[in-house]
Order: structure tokens, then sequence, then C-alpha cells
């Protein structure tokens, strides 16, 4: 129990990206027990059946409506921010591997982007992402803290993404990664939503995840997207620090 | 047989053109033609960089939408949109220098560029961040700090070598006379402190109308440095058609353009005598003579409406065409976009096999123990 007289109600909103969360809930990789805690989520694609209206996210159709409740404890149809403390949005369609991309070639090879410059292309680029604009509508409600995590950096060898990397963007470090970060968590902060950046010690060789947080056999399964249970963990013990449980 | 009273004079036999009657009051002002009788074979592969006042950046859309090689030496990151582009000054002039209305201006943008000048330290702060004197306006928001507006300047500078190095047509427009200076230094500003950012001094900051022997002056070392850094290079000149917004001449803002632009056109017909490489382009005859009856301007008879702007790159292509007997390009080969536009992110759809991985994590996630 907190200040707030009851256990920080906290609703995990994601995509296929926040079933790492849920695997590190249920393998008691992280102590949820002071909180009460919710799961909401779908598939990426159904996100496209979502809309914000009303002061909450709905599904525009039944069959939406109905798959979303389906993983849900309470058997939500809709989601009301303001019937919780936190919305952790964890994924929701928000992969910033294409900014990435953007920025630390510019910030490797030219050519030169001011802060302000890297800050308005960061603006652009998350107004595009569906998750990102129901963080900003949730945010706008005034209600409960809204805090994101984007989906993950690809994992080393994403063959997609490995051939638009040079091996100066490869070189990149914290510090290069650290200036995206920094302007994406100000950009944000600026519209009320608390972002989670990638947690360095996952990342390797400029702009991926390390093997060690993909899922099982991500190789063979072609998966260079999901993410394991120990990544899961490290996202949401920073989110209950946040929430201060 | 020839009349015996008859005494042949120089105005005879000249072409229609050369007449106000057969040139002008007898021709739908739409046709008129040979305006411009153009020095320099602009082609398809003629490399050309544009500079100047804001009617200077009609010039790189119009080149670029007909398929001709405008430069653009300072293009940013090619994934920028065009609104991006737009509000930052991308792709507006083939360098970032944003306008450069006055031939002093374009005189020092090149000293520091070509001779390697530092520039001055002179630098705005407003509300905490820095705004760059002789370019206030390519970073809305100010830089963060006075060496990101150095190191930004830095790369427009070295764009400006690139520009004249490796062009064949510079096109400069010229659009004022008038401008603010430091008072102790002389360096000119692109626009009075205080306006767009900056705080107005009257102790440092001094108004100044260049007279036409100082315009001829600068524009002369301008010449001067163009040949220097690129003997090859060829300049065309145009005057901006667009009135002064505001003067601070003490004048009626309608007599100083008059003045404004009086000098400026008789500068660059100054300039063409005896230097086969400059030319002079009229698109400032071309939007506001009378002949044309203020037909190219918006109601407030100062914004060049796009019909107008239209109808000078019309007059440019057509009269190359003309002069050099090669056909003219179409009006439009590509769409008016900015010359380098980029492209806006989009949501992507997931692949099946994407999304069957994806409700494979969910289920895995969700099932029962």
């Amino acid at each position: 129990m907190t200040g707030l007289g009851h256990n920080p109600r906290l609703v995990v909103f994601g995509d296929s990206h926040y079933a790492c969360l849920r695997h590190a809930h249920r393998l008691g990789l992280v102590d949820v027990s002071g909180t009460d805690l919710e799961y909401w989520g779908h598939v990426g694609k159904r996100f496209l059946f979502l809309e914000f209206r009303d002061g909450a996210i709905h599904p525009t159709d039944d069959f939406t409506a109905n798959r979303f409740a389906k993983f849900n404890e309470k058997g939500r149809l809709f989601l009301p921010p303001a019937d919780f403390d936190m919305v952790l949005i964890a994924g929701a369609r928000t992969q910033l591997s294409p900014l990435f991309r953007t920025l630390l070639y510019a910030r490797m090879h030219g050519p030169f982007i001011t802060s302000g410059l890297r800050r308005r292309i960061v603006r652009d680029f998350l107004h595009t992402k569906i998750g990102y604009n129901f963080a900003r509508h949730c945010a706008a409600t005034g209600t409960a803290r809204i805090v994101l995590s984007p989906v993950a950096l690809p994992t080393e060898g994403a063959p997609q993404l490995e051939p638009a990397v040079t091996p100066e963007m490869r070189a990149a470090g914290a510090e290069q990664r650290a200036e995206i970060w920094d302007t994406i968590v100000d950009v944000a902060a600026a519209e009320g939503i608390t972002v989670i950046p990638q947690p360095e010690e996952t990342v390797t060789a400029g702009m991926f995840t390390r093997a060690a947080f993909a899922i099982e056999n991500h190789v063979e399964r072609n998966d260079f997207e999901h993410r394991n249970p120990a990544y899961g963990a490290l996202v949401f013990s920073r989110a209950l620090q946040i929430l201060n449980v | 047989m020839k009349d015996p009273a008859h005494m042949p004079h120089p105005y005879e036999d000249l072409p229609p053109d050369r007449y106000w009657r057969t040139g002008v009051a007898d021709v739908d002002v739409q046709d008129i033609a040979g305006l411009w009788k153009p020095r320099l074979h602009i082609n398809s592969r003629t490399r050309i960089v544009t500079a100047g006042s804001c009617f200077a950046q009609h010039f790189s859309r119009a080149l670029v939408a007909r398929g001709y090689r405008w430069m653009n030496l300072e293009p940013g990151p090619a994934t920028l949109t065009p609104a991006q582009r737009h509000d930052y000054h991308y792709g507006t002039f083939s360098f970032r220098t944003g306008n450069i209305y006055t031939p002093r201006m374009l005189r020092q943008w090149l000293t520091w560029a070509l001779e390697r000048v530092a520039p001055p330290e002179d630098v705005w702060e407003t509300g905490g961040r820095f705004f760059d004197p002789f370019r206030p306006a390519v970073e809305p928001d100010g830089f963060a700090s006075v060496e990101e507006l150095r190191a930004s300047r830095e790369v427009t500078l070295e764009a400006i070598r690139q520009a004249v190095a490796t062009a064949h047509v510079f096109v400069f427009t010229m659009g004022l006379t008038e401008a603010w200076q430091n008072r102790h230094s002389g360096t000119e500003y692109a626009v009075c402190p205080g306006t767009i950012a900056g705080e107005f001094d009257p102790e440092t900051h001094v108004f100044v109308n260049h007279r036409f022997a100082a315009l001829l002056d600068d524009m002369t070392a301008v010449l001067r440095l163009l040949a220097k850094a690129n003997r090859r290079l060829n300049v065309l000149l145009t005057v901006s058609p667009v009135p002064l917004t505001a003067t601070a001449s003490g004048q009626h803002v309608l007599a100083a353009t008059s003045h404004s632009k009086s000098l400026l056109r008789a500068v660059a017909s100054e300039l063409m005598h005896g230097r086969p490489r400059v030319d002079y382009f009229p698109s400032y005859e071309i939007i506001t003579h009378p002949v044309y009856r203020g037909q190219f301007f918006a109601p407030n008879l100062r914004s060049v409406l796009p019909e107008g702007v239209d109808h000078v790159m019309r007059c440019f292509f057509r009269d190359i065409a003309t002069q050099f007997n090669v056909p003219a390009r179409p009006d439009v080969l590509q769409p008016e976009a900015s010359p380098a536009s980029g492209s806006t992110e989009t949501e992507a759809e997931l692949t099946e096999a994407e999304e069957l991985r994806c409700e494979e994590e969910i289920l895995a996630a969700f099932a029962p123990r």
C-alpha cells in the first residue's frame, strides 16, 4: 500500500512486445505484489482497430474489443487511463530503429544535425507511431501517469537491418545513443509521457539488442524483434521504480 | 525603286521586339517574348547554384521541376520530410544561408567562405537560445549553444565553397539596398536586430541604405571573389520583384521600394558591361512592369502569385530555347515539390509471418500454466 490509500493500479498496455513483461512477471523476475496489475493488449495489427475517444482507448469493432478483453484480467473492452495510477505502454508498434538509423548515421557520417533539428525529427517521427499517439492522448487526460517503453532495437544479426548499419554506426557507443535517447525522453516529457529508454546493458553493435535478450531460438524462428523475460524484467523493474513500489 | 528622299537610320528594319507597338502593345502580354537575350546557354547539364532574396527560391524549384541540374550543396539528412526541410531551410537555396538580401551580405558570406576569414563573433541570444545574426531564420528555435551555431555555420561555409568551386552558373537575386549593420565593425546583419531575434541597441546597430557606388563596389568584389575561386563560373543576376515589407529610410515604403529596386537594377546592368560571364534575367520587369497590370501580385500587391512565378520561369526557359535554338522544356516534368523532398514515416503493415510470431508471443505469455 502507498500514500494513494490503495495499491497502485498499473495496466500494461501493448502489442506482442508486452509478452516479455508478462513472462517476467510469471517467472517471478519482478515483484509486482504491491500493485493491482492488469494487462490489456493484443498483436500489433489490432492496434489499427483502436481509437482514442471519450478519454479512453476504444476498439473500433467488436472483434478487436473481444480480442483485447480476452487477455485482460477484468475482461475490459476498452481502456480508460483514469482507472489507473500508471499506464505502462509496452512496445505498441513504437519501433525506433528507423529513427536510430537516421540519427546514428548522421552522427557518425554527417550531415551535421543540430539539436533543434534532431528534436524536430524525433517529435515528427514519434507522432507517426500509433502507440506513441495513444500515449499522448492518455497523457492529455491528466489522469494516470503515462510511461512508454518503446520496442527494443532489433536483435543483433537482424537480416533486414544489418546491411543498413555501417561499421561506424556499429561502433557507436553509449554516449552517441544517449544523445538520441535524451532527445526522445525530452520530447515525450514535453507531452506528458515518461519514456523508459532501452537499458544500455541490452544494447550492442551500435543499435542492436544483444542476442542474450532475444526470445529462445530466435534465429531458427527468424524472430529478431521479440524479447525474453530477462529483458521484460529490466523494463518492468524500471516501471515499478517510477511507480514507486 | 528606292525613294531618293529616304535617309537610312538605325531604327528601320529592327526586329519586332524593338518597337513598343509590335513588341508590347499589339502582343498578348503572356506572349511577350525575348525580354531576356541570354548570354549563357543553360542546359540540363549546366550546374546551377542559387542564392539571394526569397524570390530566388522559385528558381531552384522551377529548375528541378524541369529536370535542370540545380545543385544543393547542403541538403541535410536524406530522410527529412518536406515540412522539416522547409522549416529548417534545407533546399531553399544551394546552401543554408537563408535569404541574402544585399550585395554586402553576399560579399560577407563569400569572404568568409572563400577567403577563409573568420566571421564576426556576433551572436544573438533570445530566451536562452542562440541565433545566427547572418541567418537567423534557418534554425526556427535557435541553436542550443554558440558552439552548435558555429559548427552549423561552418557546414554552410563549406557548402558555399563547394558550390562556387563546382557550379557553372551562380544565380543571385538581389533584394534590398536597406540593411542594418554593426556600427563599430561594419558587419551587416541579415535582418534588423530585435525583429526575428536578438535585441536592438541603437548604440551598436545602425541603419544603412546602400547607395549605387557601394552596391556596385560590393557586387564587383563579389564577382572578383567568385572568379578567383572558379574562373569559369558564370553569374546570372536578377532583382527580386517583391516590394519592401517595411522601410527605415524615412521615405514612404512605395517610394523606398522604387529607390531600392532601381539601384539594384542599375547595378545589374552596369555589371554586365565588359563582363561576358555576367548576365541579367529580367524577372523584376516581368512581374512589376505596368504592361502586366499587377496581375502577378496577390491582393496585398506584395506577394508574387504562383502564376507570376510560373510565367517568369516560362519566359526564362523560352528565351533560352529561342536564343540557342533548342526545344523548350515542358513546363513541369516533375511535381512542384521541394527540391529535395523527404519521406514521411508511416506505420508499416505486418507480414503474415510477423503477425504469426506476434500471436505466438502473446499466447505463450498468457497461456494457462
